[in-house]
This record gives structure tokens, sequence and C-alpha cells, in this order.
């Protein structure tokens, strides 16, 4: 600081101008001409920058703005199905979409034009003559399982190759086709294609031709593999009425239910004989028996992982058996209840693909989507409740056929009045809907890609529709809101855009936000702190030749490349704070109260010294200082960590085998045995535990004092929740508050008195005075965070349920200080040229009525300056939320939703970088990309324009500056 | 052949300031004693010896650049802020040293009321710009910050004007009174010795009356040293004179004595303005 005559001279305001002489001379020509093309240029500059600008904002909101919208149907045709009975038991697709594969109740697996009606290929399904009484078809395996009256059960794997022949040889043998038309490929048609393809063995007899274009034509085949009948033990000669399969390539399960209401269910291994002679199946039953005479059933399902059947009748009633043990044990029904109110009535079943939910139409023309999710408070002995997922409005009409899409969620819906829709079930979006023909529809089905859907109606009417499925897995819901996916047991905020084949996509961009907005705020609170102080420092208290030096330096810094960094912060930060995490969490308290402590006991320096003083040497000192302060942290890190974090006695005990069976459990934990880690945590802090599925109560008394059971102590066991109880990380925790409190309390009560009772003594002795009131307030935060943690314990709260949690190495943590870093250079610089703009005058007149340069600084510069800090922060806000390769490299791009600084995270710009190259063009997957650069564009526009808005009012004050 | 006195001081050559023996009658508050002064290697002050007599009004006077506002700010140490600024010699406040290495500079500081060329409020209200040197040194009690911003706007006669717009900016004040606002700050601490430097330079005849009146009324309380350009000023306000150039005392007296029968004939071409 430097307030010199010669800036009060300078800062005298615009005096009056020199009256120069009064000139009427012309502007020259030349001058004109330039003013004229700067003029254009600064415009057109100008201009141009708020284009491009525009430009990128409605490129984005073009992007976006399709996963909002709703699909749509195409054209349509509809024809008469060449059906022997109106009630076909399947329909599905053909491959290449111009076809439908029926299964008849007679039998007969058909193929059916969408153009004609007519039969394509024909195959029959039946057992020794005996038509199946109940299929099922698996979408994943492609599999078809059938269960005959006699009690076998067979499945076929179905398989439609489609060859596109050579045109020059096909031009040749069938130029006279018209396009759309086929030709079953006969004898001598065979040799040719044989010779031409290299594949007569692989043809079935139901092999044909279609012409596909004008030099297009296409073999087509549908080829279904039998496998030998299985006899279902216990259900031989038992008619099957409703039947349901989930196979895997390992295991099958069916559950049948027999005409007489009787329960099986069943699972099949495929057995491969050694030496060779082809695979059977080995098929064990068990069979359930149904406690009350069960009215109408609808649909009988056992879920994929195996765990539930799910008996769906048509009052709305569904009972749910607990099959988790296979065939091996019992199969208790765990759970009965209504999914419909009143009397409505379910009118058609499904399980939605994974085979997780169940898809439940009913009467009024509404689907509603279930899942089982684990609930600690049901009564049911497997500890999981059957919940609805999700509702689709009512449409009237009664749903009477459900189709199960394959790429999706989405499912096609069929209804009695003729009416025919796609709905996708996570996001609850409609994606694309047919008009009523006022014939109900019997069975629907939808294309893998979504972009066909078709539907047979009561009166063997084949209907198909070109859809445009649009982007049915996006959604307001399901981009921002809770949804409840498959597996989960509440409604969740998840992002994971690509998981395995027909899992649900999880598109929730909040999850990122949160990332977002986690990483900028660690971020800031550690870098805005350390800039504006240093920003102080550097302007109020170095002199301008130090600073002319520093600043430069520092500018530097921020031109460092964020991958950089980003590497620093992956290879040598992160394994750093892993290996020394106790240093790093106890310097956050030591670095400041060390600096602190220091800048007191030096006012007791004599002041011969401070005058000797220089800028250089108070950096050296100040370098000194931290430098020590860092030590004293590796020091003290180690003994905190062993004092603090350690096994407890309870932790001892129980690690000791000094335990007993424990007489009563806690009321919340009603008598389960399988705990999260923070439940065992809970158990622990009342001195229980669970060991080998029994409630034990630990005996600290049993251990000796010095015993080493229970383990190190470590920080990283106690994030992990494995040893210790919550208090010394509400100590750690509450440091910050408490001090915050305690600086509010010093100034608020004891601050005037103390400056009376100061003032009074001589120079050294108030200074001692203060050092002693700065210890003493250092013990009094301790003694604060210490009673805060002691209370917040005993509420029964534990750190490591919020800000605290598991260690993963590349955390929050380490972003925020790497990121921080990159941050604080222009926050520092902007600061500092803020200050240096306050005119000179003001600090002169603050210091010649005996202000302190501190006082200076803190009373007139700040508040004077208080815009461009303010503006300092918010660009660096903006960085740090457009920041992408230090969080990239820096986590572990988990998209994790946590308060935990331990864990990682990932960012929209991280989740951009990462995931574009991978998202085909144009994709939801693309789209919800360029959602996430435009909510990233909202996010840095709400803190500029805030940012601006601040800085002008600010202005607005200081304007007669 | 008389001018030599100025020549030598251009030629560099040590000259004895010619100071008149009633100072020497009146005890002072503020003594120099070969106070010298450098801006890096520029010598600024050259060995001034002068006392600023208790209780009176005492102009410095001279051209442009010749050290009077150095001097000034030398006495309450703002120029310890420039980083190039070497001192010897000394200056006392009430026979205690002021570049001693024990005295605390910041309670030297308000002990010394100092009032700058340009009106320098800060921006806050009326109110809070007055008592601003009170809660700094950590007075928060209402009643005395009211009492004591009252007194010093009646001090600075200003309080007519803004004692009804006390919690407004300022900012919002004209230049005579943002500069009378900045003597009630100046003031409201009770300092020893008001330094005024150029108080009027930036007012108009009305304001500098209004103002030269406003020094002539707190004469009585506190000592004053004022640093200024116009002549009639220094006749008008002030009871001692010191004339400088190029950082030399030049002639130093009573007012009366310096205007109307100066020793040195410089001195009379200087305050008569035939000089430059
Ligand atoms: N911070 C500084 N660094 C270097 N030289 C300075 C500085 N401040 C003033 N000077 C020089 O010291 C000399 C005296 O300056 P000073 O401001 O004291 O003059 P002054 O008598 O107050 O002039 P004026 O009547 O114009 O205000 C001038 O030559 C000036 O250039
Ligand atoms: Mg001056």
């Amino acid at each position: 600081m430097n307030p010199d005559e010669r800036d009060e001279h300078t800062n005298r305001g615009p005096g009056p101008e020199p009256p120069g002489p009064v000139s009427l001379r012309q502007t020259g020509s030349w001058v004109r001409f330039w003013d004229g093309v700067a003029g254009v240029t600064i415009t057109g500059g100008g201009l141009a920058v708020l284009a491009a600008m525009l430009g990128i904002c409605v490129f984005l909101v073009a992007s976006a703005a399709p996963l909002f919208g709703s699909g749509g149907a195409g054209a349509e045709q509809s024809t008469i199905a060449n059906l022997d009975d109106s009630a076909p038991m399947l329909v599905r697709l053909g491959v290449r979409e111009h076809s439908a594969l029926v299964l008849e109740p007679t039998g007969d697996l058909r193929e059916l034009s969408l153009h004609t009606g007519a039969r394509l290929a024909s195959v029959d399904v039946r057992n020794e003559g005996v038509a199946p009484s109940a299929a099922s078809y698996d979408p994943q395996g492609h599999t078809l399982t059938l269960a005959y009256p006699d009690g076998t059960t067979r499945s076929a794997s179905i398989d439609q190759p489609d060859i596109l022949l050579d045109p020059e040889f096909a031009e040749n043998a069938w130029d006279d086709m018209d396009i759309g038309d086929w030709i079953r490929i006969d004898g001598s048609h065979r040799e040719q294609i044989a010779t031409a393809l290299r594949l007569r063995t692989d043809l079935s007899d139901q092999a044909r031709v279609v012409r596909a274009g004008p030099d297009e034509w296409v073999v087509e085949d549908l080829r279904v593999d039998l496998t030998p009948p299985a006899s279902i033990p216990g259900l031989t000669g038992v008619p099957v009425k409703v039947h349901s399969v989930r196979a895997s390539a390992r295991l099958g399960r069916l559950v049948c239910l027999t005409d007489e209401g009787r329960l099986f269910y069943a699972e099949s291994r495929r057995v491969v004989r050694l030496g060779g002679g082809g695979s059977s199946e080995r098929v064990q039953a068990r069979e359930t028996p149904l406690s009350q005479a069960s009215p109408e059933t609808v649909g009988v399902f056992v879920t994929s992982d195996g765990s539930s059947i799910l008996l769906v009748h048509a009052d709305g009633l569904l009972r749910r058996f607990d099959a988790r043990g296979g065939v091996d044990s019992e199969i208790p029904e765990v759970e009965t209840r209504r999914l419909l109110e009143g009397d409505v009535r379910v009118t058609s079943a499904q399980m939605a693909l994974g085979g997780l939910s169940l898809l439940v139409g009913d009467n009024t023309g509404r689907v509603t989507s279930w899942t089982t999710v684990s609930d600690p408070s049901t009564s049911a002995i497997d500890g999981r409740r059957f919940r609805r997922a999700s509702t689709s409005s009512a449409g009237g009409s009664p749903v009477t056929a459900i189709g199960v899409g394959e790429r999706d969620r989405t499912i096609a819906l069929g209804f009695a009045d003729g009416g025919i829709e796609l709905r996708n079930m996570t996001s609850g979006k409609r994606v694309a809907s047919l008009p009523a023909t006022g014939t109900g529809v019997i069975a629907v089905a939808v294309a893998p890609a979504l972009d066909r859907a078709i539907a047979i109606g009561s009166d063997a009417s084949l209907r198909s529709a070109q859809i445009e499925p649009g982007h049915p897995q996006a959604g307001w819901g399901a981009l921002f809101g809770r949804v409840l996916y498959e597996g989960y047991d509440k409604p969740e905020f998840i992002y994971q855009s690509t998981g395995a084949q027909g899992a649900e996509a999880k598109l929730s961009l909040t999850p990122l936000i949160w990332g977002t907005l986690k990483a900028t705020i660690v971020a800031m609170l550690i870098a805005a702190p350390i800039a504006v102080l240093g920003a102080i420092f550097s302007s109020e208290f170095l002199s301008p030749r130090v600073r002319r030096t520093i600043k430069p330096t520092v500018e530097l810094m921020a031109s460092l490349p964020s991958v950089v960094l980003g590497f620093v912060a992956a290879v040598l930060v992160a394994p750093y704070v892993r290996d020394w995490l106790p240093t790093v969490m106890v310097a956050f308290a030591v670095v400041p109260l060390t600096v602190m402590g220091v800048a007191h006991a030096w006012r007791l320096a004599p002041a011969a010294w401070s005058r000797r003083m220089s800028s250089v040497r108070l950096l050296g000192l100040i370098a000194a200082v931290f430098v020590l302060s860092v030590a004293l942290s590796a020091l003290l890190g180690p003994v905190i960590e062993r004092t603090l974090f350690a096994p407890d006695r309870v932790d001892r005990a129980l690690a000791a085998g000094a335990f007993e069976p424990a007489e009563s459990a806690p009321p919340w934990l009603d008598a389960r045995t399988d705990l999260t880690v923070s439940e065992s945590r809970r158990l622990r802090a009342d001195g229980l535990a669970i060991r080998e599925d029994v409630l034990v109560r630990a005996l600290p008394d049993r251990v000796e004092l010095g015993s080493d059971a229970g383990g190190q102590a470590s920080i990283r066991r106690w994030l992990d929740g494995a040893i210790g109880g919550p208090w010394p990380g509400w100590v750690v925790a509450m440091i910050l508050p408490a001090s915050v409190l305690v600086a509010f309390f010093n100034a608020r009560f004891v601050a005037r008195r103390w400056a009376g009772v100061v003032s009074a003594q001589s120079k050294r002795a108030g200074a001692a005075l203060e050092l002693g009131r700065f210890v003493v307030s250092a013990m009094v935060t301790l003694v604060v965070a210490i009673g805060l943690a002691w209370a917040l314990t005993g509420l029964g709260f534990d750190p490591r349920d919020s800000i605290f949690g598991p260690f993963t190495q590349r955390n929050t943590l380490v972003v925020g200080l790497v990121m921080g870093f990159a941050v604080i250079p222009i926050i520092y610089t902007i600061a500092d040229d803020a200050m240096r703009a306050v005119p000179n005058s003001l600090r002169s007149a603050s210091l010649g009525a005996g202000a302190t340069r501190w006082q200076t600084a803190v009373r007139i510069v700040l508040p004077v300056a208080g815009s461009g800090i303010f503006s300092a922060c918010m660009i660096g806000l903006g960085r740090a939320v457009g920041e992408t390769m230090i969080v990239l490299m820096a986590t572990g791009n988990t998209p994790e939703m946590t308060m935990n600084i331990f864990a990682g995270f990932r960012t929209l710009a991280a989740n951009i970088a990462v995931e574009l190259p991978e998202a085909a063009r144009g994709g939801t997957h693309y789209r919800v990309l360029f959602l996430c650069g435009l909510v990233l564009f909202a996010m840095t526009a709400i803190i500029n324009t805030s940012a601006e808005l601040v800085r002008q009012s600010f202005r607005k004050r200081n304007a007669a500056l | 052949m008389r001018l030599n006195v100025l020549e030598a001081i251009r030629a560099g050559r040590p000259v004895e300031s010619v100071i008149h023996p009633e100072l020497a009658r009146s005890p002072s508050v503020l003594q120099a004693e070969n106070f010298a002064l450098w801006y890096g290697q520029s010598k600024t002050l050259h060995e001034v010896s002068m006392g600023v007599p208790r209780g009176k009004v005492t102009a410095l006077i001279g051209p442009s650049g010749c050290g009077k506002s150095t001097l000034l700010r030398s006495i309450n140490r703002l120029n310890d802020l420039i980083d190039s600024v070497r001192i010897e010699g000394d200056i006392t406040l009430n026979g205690e040293p002021v570049y001693s290495p024990d005295v605390d500079v910041i309670e030297l500081r308000k002990r010394l009321g100092m009032v700058f060329q340009r009106p320098n409020p800060f921006p806050m209200s009326i109110y809070e710009n007055v008592v601003y040197p009170l809660r700094i040194d950590g007075e928060n009690r209402k009643p005395v910050l009211r009492e004591a911003c009252e007194k010093a706007l009646k001090a600075a006669a200003i309080w007519d004007e803004v004692k009804d717009r006390l919690s407004s900016s300022a900012l919002g004040l004209s230049g005579g009174q943002q500069q009378r606002l900045c003597i009630a700050r100046a003031v409201v601490a009770d300092p020893e010795v008001l330094l005024l430097d150029e108080p009027c330079s930036a007012l108009d005849p009305i304001a500098t009356i209004r103002i030269e009146e406003l020094i002539h009324e707190i004469s009585s309380r506190y000592t004053v040293l004022i640093v200024t350009h116009n002549m009639q000023q220094a006749a008008r306000v002030s009871d001692f004179t010191a004339f400088m150039y190029l950082g030399r005392l030049v002639e130093y007296g009573p007012t009366a004595t310096i205007f109307q029968n100066p020793k040195l004939p410089e001195t009379e071409q200087y305050v008569t303005g035939r000089f430059g």
C-alpha cells in the first residue's frame, strides 16, 4: 500500500479541461474513414459474439428438446390374418418387421405377412401330436418354452436368419418378382442358392426369397430347434393352464398353474452327456400348496432372479411366493395384496423386460408396474414387499393385451376398443398411440427397435403401424426426478447411461448436477478464502515491488493446463492424501491456528524486529510458518489418529470374542441379521453386534486394557465403519462451526470490554493479553466442538452417514484441493486488481485517522472492492463449474449422490467428456449429453447473471467514488 | 546580489533558515530538528528545523513541489508507507520523538488529525464517516458515538446542513461539504494537532471562506498546521507563516511580519506574487 502524494494528484478527478484554441477545422476524411471502420468492426464483432452465444444456446436447446417431446405413429396397414383360431397364444414381430410370428392354439407356429396376412412359414411345435397348453417367450434368449397337457415341457430356440443375396445372381432367377413378393425356395432354387451361398444344410424347408427392393433379394427362414420333451415330475398327465418361464443360459425357471389350481415351480438344467450324444434337460419341480381356492388367474410368473413367484388374479389380488430356496426347499406364500383399488379388475399381466417387474393392465385402461423392494418393516419373511413403481393415466377402455419391448422399458398396450398405445414405464411417457378401431385387441407386439407395432384383433385382423418412437426413456421425471428402478428399494436419483443389455436406462441428471455442485462448493470453500486473503495481503500489506513479482507468478499458475493439474491430482495428490490422511485432515485446523498463533506472538516481538521486516522477509517468515505448521500437522496427525480413531472397547471386545448373546434387541432391528454398515455401526454404539446371525452384547470388561485386539487405529477403517463410534468424527467436523461460533461470540460480546482492558495496558502487555485470549479461544473452540460432537452422538447421528463415509482414493477432497489450486489464481488476480483500484486517498484517510492496515483493509478497502472481489469469486465459481479435466482425472467418475467428502462423483462436464465418444449420434444418450451441456450452460449463466446483478448494485453504491 | 538565498538553494548550497525570534517565545507542540527526507535518491526535505506553536495556526507556503505535503505527512508518518522513503533527524510531538523505534505509529496518528488536499470521505453514511476514528478504537456505544458525531459536525460547521441526513451517503455531499465532513472526521477524536493540506484547493470561494472561518474558530481549541497556496488565505487565517523553497525552510515568523515586513526580500517577492 502506498498512499503517496502523486497518486492523490492523479486521482484528482476530471479537472477543468485546458482551454485549447477553438478550432473550426474539418475532421480529416481519413480520420473519419478509420473512425467508421473501427465503429463497424467493433459493432460487428460484438454482434458476432452475441450471435455465436445465441447460436450455441439455440443449438443446445434444439439438440436436447426432442428428449421431452413424444414420438408418433406413421403409416398403418391392416389385413386379415390367416389364422385357424382367432386367439393366438403368442405374437411377435419377425426379424425384418414385415411379418408376424404367431403361435396358434393348435400348436402351429406361423409367420404371417403383414401386407397380405398370408402364411409365409409354418412350423409344428406339437409334442407327439398334442398341442401345447401354455407357452411363454423369453425375448432375451429367443426361446419359446412350451408346456403340454401331459406334463411335459419343451423349449424351442427360434432363429430367423435373413441373408442378403448377390443382386446379380438374384436378378437372373427372380427378376420377374414384384417388390414385396416372396417365393418359397423349392428344390431347384435351393441348389442354386446353396451353391451361391454355401448354405444348403442351414436352410429349412420354410426358407423363402423375398424381393425387398429393386435390387434387393433376401433369403428368409424360420428355424425352430425343439428340445426333446422333458417331463415335469409330479405334473405328468396334468393339464397346465397358465405357465411362465424365465430362462438363463444355465438355468430355466418354470412355473405352471394347472387347471385344477395346483402351482408347480420347476427348474430345468441342461445336462450335457459326457462322450457326446447331445444334451438333455433335467427338470426338478416342487409343488406349492395354494392355501385358498384361487379366483380366476390372469397370469403366473417367476422373476428372472428366481426370488419370487407371482400369481395375479383377475380381481386384483396378487400372491407372492418366496422361491429363493429354489426347488430344494419350501416355497411359502409370503405376501398377498391387492394391486388395484375398488372393483377394478386386472385384464392383462406381463413381466417387463428384465423379468423383475410386473406390468398389470386393468379394465380402466390403466397399466401399473410393480416390483419387489426390501423393506425392513414388512412382515413377509423374506423382508421384501411388492411396491408400485409407476402408474399410467387411465385410458377408459380396458387393457386387453400387453406386449413387452426388447430395447427398454417401452411396452405396447392393446385396448378393448381396438386402440394401441406405446408407453415407457420408466419415464411414464406415452410414446405413440394408434386410434381405436372398435374391435378389441387380443395380442400386441412391438419391434425391438420400437419402430413398428402389430396387433391382432378379435376378428383376426392383423394391424401394423410404423412408429416414430422418439426418446421413450427421457422425460422430465426420468431426467431430473426420482424413479423407482427395478432392483432398487425406493425411488432414487440414478445416472447409469450404459448398462447390460436389457437393463433399465437410468438417466437422472440430478447426480451429475449434485456432483458438479459438490466439486464446486468444496473447491470454492478451499479456494475463495485463500485467494481473497492472499489478495488482501498482497494488495494491502506487500510493498509494490514485491507485489510486482508475485502477481505475475500467480497469474502464471492460472495458465497451467488443467490436464496437468488433473494428472498431478490423480498421480500425486490422491495417493498422498490416502497415505497421509490424518495429516491432511489435521492440517485443516492446525495450519490456520498456527499461522494465527504466530501472528499473535509476533506482536510480542520487539518493535525493532517488525520495523526491520521488509516485504520479502515477511514472505519468508510466512513461508517458514507455513512449513512449520505442516510439519506440526504431520506430527499431530498420527497422534490424533491413534487416540481418536482407535478401536473402542466394544470393538476390542468383539474382536477378542468377549461377548454373550444379547437379551434384548433394539426395536428398529426387528430380528433381521443382515445389516447395512450404518445399521451395524448403530448397533455397535449400543455395545451390540451380530455374530453368526445372533445378536450379541460385547463384554468390554473381559478384555485387558493393553490388548491389541480389534487391530490398529486407522482413520480409513473408521471411515469404512469398521471401528469406533461417531464422536471423534463429529469433533473433526465440528471444529469449523465451533470456531465460527466462538469468533461470533467474541465479536459480539467480548470485543468491546476487551478493547478497554487491552488499551489500559502497555503495548507489550496488551499483545500478551491478546495472545492469551487467542489461546483461550482456541481451547474454547475445541471444547465447544467436543460438546457439539457429544450432543450429536447422543442424538444418534453419525458423521459417516453424511459428510464422511468410506474412503476412495480419488475423492472429493482431492478434487477440491486441486481444483481450488486451479481457481485460486483467477480469484486472486481479479480480487487484487479490484482492491488496487480503490483510491489511495481513502487508504490515506483511514490510516491518517489512526486505523491499522488491517482495519483499513477490512473497513474501507473490502467494502469498496466488494463487487470486484465478488465477481472474482463468481468467475472462479464459473471456472470450477465447467472444469472438466481435473474432475475427469482425479475422481472415479462415479455418479454418486452422497455428501461424503471421501467419495467420488461425476460432474456434468466430465460426463460429457467421458460419454460423448460412445454415444450414438442422434440417440437418446447423445441428446442427454447435450442436455447435460445445456444444464451446465444454464448453471454458468445463472451464476454469471447473479454475479452481474450483485456487481451492478455494488457499483451503484460506489458510483460517486 | 540580494537574491542569493534562492540561488544558493538552487545551487544546492546550505543556507540558514531565517527564524523570527517571536517563535522562540511561544511553546511549540511540534518541533522538527534537522529533519531531512529522501524519496529514493532524491532529497526532498533538507534539514528542516521548525517548531509549531501550541494553540496557533501556522501556515506553510511555498511553490509547488517544495515539500510542504511531504513535511506534513512526515509528521504523522504517513510517509512510512512508501518503501523508498528514508529520513534523518527527528520530529517531536510534545517532546516525544515521533520517529523513535518504540513509538506506536497508530497511537501517534490518532493524536494528529489530518485533512487532505482533496476531500476523501469514505463511501459510507455521513454518520459513519464522522465516527470512523472512534469505531476503529473499538468504541461501539451508540450514545457516545452520536454525541461525538454531533460535536464534531458542529465544530466543522456542517451540522445544520446534514443533521437530517446523517444516514445518507457522504458521497452525496457537495465538495465543500465533503471537505468540512473530513474536517469533522479529523477532529472527532480530539487530536492535539490538526494537519490541513490545502484544504480549500478544490473548493469555490464561498466554501473556502466557510472553511477559513472554521479554521479560525477551531484554532482556539487545536493547534493547526495548514498548507496553502493562497497568500491571502495564509494571511487571513494564520498566526505564523513558514516559507519553504525546494525542501528548505527559508523564512518563518509571525504572519503579519512575513507578509508586511519579511527579513528576506525573496520572501517578500514570493508573498507579493513577484516570484516564479
Ligand atoms: N511518493 C513519492 N515518491 C517520489 N517522489 C515524491 C513522492 N511524493 C512527492 N515526491 C516529490 O517530492 C517533492 C515534494 O512533493 P510535495 O508533494 O511534498 O510538494 P508540495 O509542496 O506539497 O507541492 P504542491 O504544492 O504542489 O502540493 C516533489 O518534487 C515530488 O515530486
Ligand atoms: Mg502538496
